[in-house]
């Protein structure tokens, strides 16, 4: 007998996490159903989808990262073995061996799964997020003053969620993020059980189940374990099938869009199709086995935060890898306690320096949802969304098609997040400083000024013009609904700009990233200067700002 | 309406290449639902059976093809639609239809301009206005009347989704209109509208007598300035050199194409007037579309702005022309 069968139903239902304990043999034994079905289709058209090709590279991968680990030879042995006898190996031995390995990732992934994560579901704790928080004992080794509660009672919550938790009870929640800091993880969790929502099922990265100070968090959120260095085809086929599997069973998903944290803070322009993938995915094939409540809506929410606590990690690592793909950071400021601390204390003594705003759901082909959870086109008119998947006269699975719907889901979704993105003084002047850094300095490359600028000084009357015409573009963009401005920089005068950036400068960040110094600001730390005033980009701004008069015809 | 009845192909815009396709795709077996908003021309087409001033080489429109003022009519009996309107009828027309399709609903377009500083594709339009996902573009030299007369002929359709291209195979593609395909619906209807611009420079230069060379330098460089800004906007370069965008420029040789006898006549003229009488003719606005995107994005396109310079009256005619052919000195 397991601690939920001794609630009363009404609480048991509260979150489906709660069966996840129950069922999660049962799904690992689905997903690698799922993974061998999804070989076989891929592999018909290509090749690097074949089972001996996702065998020999799950085997050189996982080898490549032993070794790097220093992992003793014997431990290497599965693989290494595998590695060796995969291309000579009967197909039928190849196809079990498949299975074996997706069935160690898939158990890897959600065997672990803690009581302490149902119990927060089931509500019989009160909260375990909230414990946690609360806990004075914990958090007071981070030193310094600051916990995570004080922190918590300062994040904003903004959206419908009377809405939100209306649709909980009509279809599975996949809420979908932007990622800026490791602490989203600590903040969405605590928010989603903060706005009454249901708890969460979803892939974290495994170090931060290595790390004691989020260990116990991370199982409280309904965390499961993601290894992101396992680089490989055959990895992330499991981790997308397990995500289908979860939601078509009715457990709420949370992906972050991007899959990793926004490298220069700049408002996730790429998303991870795969995992966006498994949402239409479930919501297909939900309908085309005649489920009787289908409906999975997803929940697009932006992350607004002042300062990053990550900031010099991230920026650095965007530095070093430009253009070279992707990195995997294994230790930052998330992982030093003391900054982590500082991080929080400083935000402590800021009104609302962060924010988390759930936009408006969507169903999984991007349609508005009325109050009853029904999609409703651009015209007001309800829609049968079934129909989205009719093939000569019934719903049926398209895999062509429907990777083009999550692509699509993908472009709303990046517009929502633009849409919704909250900017603050530290963010405008720092977009202003460093367009005007780069267009002064126009014959240095793109690394030199970062080299060049340090220590640089711009008089504050020129860059109270440059902050003026960025505040001119900023109110059309924000009257039109392309952007927010934070409540400090609502009124987008650009003395009061200036003043509110140059004390965001100093705060959290030694040496501070610039100062206001006699009738200068003078530039420590330019990187940063970019890193915050990237929360601008993507909108088009710095080529109307170099037009010098506000732009095409607006001038 | 059941789905086993929605047999029936909607095309929406009774102009020379609705009317041309309805006839063409009745031809192939198909039950035709041809929408048109103006009452005389749905009046005309249906008591002549042609349309003298605007199909001259159409004898009969197909007895399958039937003419309705109906909005509804076509999302009812319809899954594969064609909106083949004129870019000002376009918003009208489909916003009365548009409440009406759903996620069943296949569309393509050949409607071939591009709108805003952010260059929005028709594609695009079509999904924010109603509630379809599955888009098509559809482009190519493809000749009214050659389609009629049964002389060779091919098209193009973007679409990344292969059930639409399938649709329109099934719709006419035959041994004198071959059907080509590709996923990358951005690269067809950008260089479906980019080439205009250059189909009209060439246009401008032989109206201007500036010779053969002359007219072989702009052809090419227009081409690759038109690759260049489709690439900035997403599209692959690639699709640039099949049939909507090599196969299109090249079309500039012809006599007849809208954009070529615009250009033809400003050059040789000097008037910009002439604009009015070629309505199908959308090289000038997807020139001033470019300019204005270009601009903003701080990106040369000299080619571009010299044909709307040319036909905005900055600059004349003659030296906007010239100036691209002239060398350091």
């Amino acid at each position: 007998m397991s601690l939920s069968d001794l609630l009363p139903a009404t609480l048991r239902t509260r979150s489906p996490i709660s069966r996840l304990n129950d069922e999660r043999e049962a799904i690992c034994r689905e997903v690698v159903e799922r993974v061998a079905r999804r070989v076989a289709f891929e592999s018909a058209t290509r090749l690097e989808y074949t089972v001996e090709a996702l065998l020999s590279e799950a085997a050189h991968v996982e080898l490549a990262r032993m070794e790097e680990r220093g992992l003793p030879a014997d431990k290497q042995l599965y693989w290494r073995k595998l590695a060796q006898t995969v291309s000579r190996a009967r197909d039928e031995d190849s196809l079990e061996e498949l299975r074996r390995v997706s069935e160690k990732y898939a158990t890897d992934a959600i065997g672990h799964f803690s009581q302490a994560a149902y119990w927060l579901a089931t509500g019989l704790v009160p909260a375990g997020i909230a414990l946690a928080l609360s806990s004075e004992a914990r958090w007071s080794m981070l030193g310094g003053g600051g916990s995570l509660s004080g922190l918590a009672d300062r994040v904003r919550i903004e959206g419908n969620l009377e809405h939100l938790r209306r649709l909980a009870q009509r279809g599975t929640l996949v809420f979908v993020p932007t990622h800026s800091s490791h602490m989203d993880n600590l903040l969405i969790g605590w928010a989603i059980h903060h706005a009454g929502l249901p708890a969460v099922a979803y892939g974290a990265e495994v170090s931060l189940f290595d790390n004691p100070l989020t260990a116990a968090f991370m199982r409280n959120l309904g965390a499961y374990r993601v290894d992101r260095r396992l680089e490989h085809k055959l990895y992330k086929v499991v981790l997308t099938e397990l995500s289908q599997c979860l939601i078509e069973r009715g457990y709420p998903g949370l992906f972050f869009a991007a899959g990793k944290r926004s490298r220069t803070n700049q408002i996730e322009q790429q998303l991870k199709l795969g995992l966006l993938g498994s949402v239409v995915g479930a919501y297909v094939r939900n309908v085309t086995t005649g489920m009787v409540r289908p409906e999975v809506f997803v929940v697009p929410v932006v992350i607004n935060y002042t300062h990053v606590l990550e900031a010099n990690t991230l920026i650095e690592d965007h530095l070093r890898h430009r253009g070279k793909g992707r990195s995997i950071i294994e230790q930052d400021e998330f992982h030093q306690p003391a900054r982590v601390a500082r991080f929080i204390q400083d935000a402590l003594d800021k009104e609302a320096p962060i924010s988390l705003r759930f936009c408006n759901p969507t169903d999984v082909f991007g349609n508005e949802l009325d109050e009853l959870g029904r999609s409703v086109g651009p015209a007001g008119q309800v829609l049968d969304t079934r129909r989205y998947l009719w093939v000569g006269g019934k719903p049926a699975i398209d895999r062509d098609r429907d990777r083009q719907y999550t692509r699509e889901l993908g472009v709303r979704l990046v517009e929502t997040f633009m849409r919704n993105n909250t900017v603050s003084p530290l963010h405008i002047v720092s977009f202003a400083l460093y367009e005007h850094l780069r267009r002064k300095h126009g014959s240095w490359d793109f690394y030199a000024l970062f080299r060049f600028a340090r220590g640089l000084r711009i008089s504050t009357s020129v860059l109270s013009g440059e902050v003026e015409r960025l505040a001119r573009l900023l109110r059309r963009e924000a009257d039109a609904g392309r952007i927010r401005l934070s409540d400090e920089a609502a009124a987008l005068d650009p003395v009061a700009l200036l003043r509110a950036a140059a004390e965001g400068w100093a705060t959290y960040h030694k040496p501070a990233v610039a100062e206001l110094v006699e009738g200068y600001v003078q530039v420590s730390e330019p990187q940063l200067v970019y890193f915050y005033g990237n929360r601008l980009r993507g909108y088009g701004l710095e080529n109307e700002l170099a037009e010098g008069t506000g732009g095409y015809g607006h001038g | 309406m059941a789905e086993s009845q929605r047999t029936a192909i909607g095309i929406i815009g009774a102009g020379r290449v609705g009317i041309g396709l309805a006839h063409v795709v009745a031809t192939h077996g198909h039950r035709v639902l041809l929408f048109t908003s103006l009452e005389d021309r749905a009046a005309e087409l249906r008591a002549t059976r042609h349309a003298t001033q605007i199909v001259p080489e159409l004898a009969s429109l197909h007895p399958g093809v039937e003419v309705t003022t109906d909005p509804a009519a076509l999302p009812a009996a319809c899954t594969l639609l064609f909106v083949t309107t004129s870019p000002d009828y376009f918003p009208s027309v489909f916003e009365r239809i548009a409440p009406e399709l759903d996620g069943a609903h296949q569309v393509v377009h050949a409607i071939h301009t591009l709108d805003g500083t952010g260059l929005r594709r028709v594609s695009q339009r079509l999904i924010s206005l109603s509630a379809i996902r599955q888009v098509g573009v559809m482009a190519g030299p493809a000749h009214v009347a050659d389609m009629l007369a049964g002389r060779p002929n091919a098209v193009v359709v973007g679409s990344a989704y292969p059930r639409v291209v399938a649709a329109v195979r099934a719709a006419f593609a035959s041994r004198s209109i071959v059907v080509e395909s590709t996923s990358d619906i951005e690269g067809v209807e950008y260089a479906a509208a980019l080439s205009q611009v250059t189909t009209l420079l060439a246009g401008m230069c032989d109206g201007l007598g500036l010779g053969e060379a002359a007219h072989s330098i702009l052809v090419t460089r227009g081409f690759a300035e038109a690759m260049r800004v489709g690439e900035a906007f997403g599209a692959s370069p690639a699709t640039f050199s099949g049939l909507a965008g090599l196969g299109r420029t090249v079309d500039s040789v012809r006599r007849i194409e809208p954009n070529y006898a615009l250009g033809q006549i400003v050059g040789r003229t000097g008037s910009r007037s002439a604009s009015e009488s070629f309505s199908d003719a959308l090289g000038p606005e997807v020139a001033a579309a470019v300019v204005k995107a270009a601009a903003l994005r701080g990106m040369p396109v000299p080619m571009t702005q010299a044909v709307h310079d040319a036909l905005s009256g900055a600059v004349p005619v003659r030296d906007a022309v010239q100036r691209l052919l002239e060398g350091d000195r």
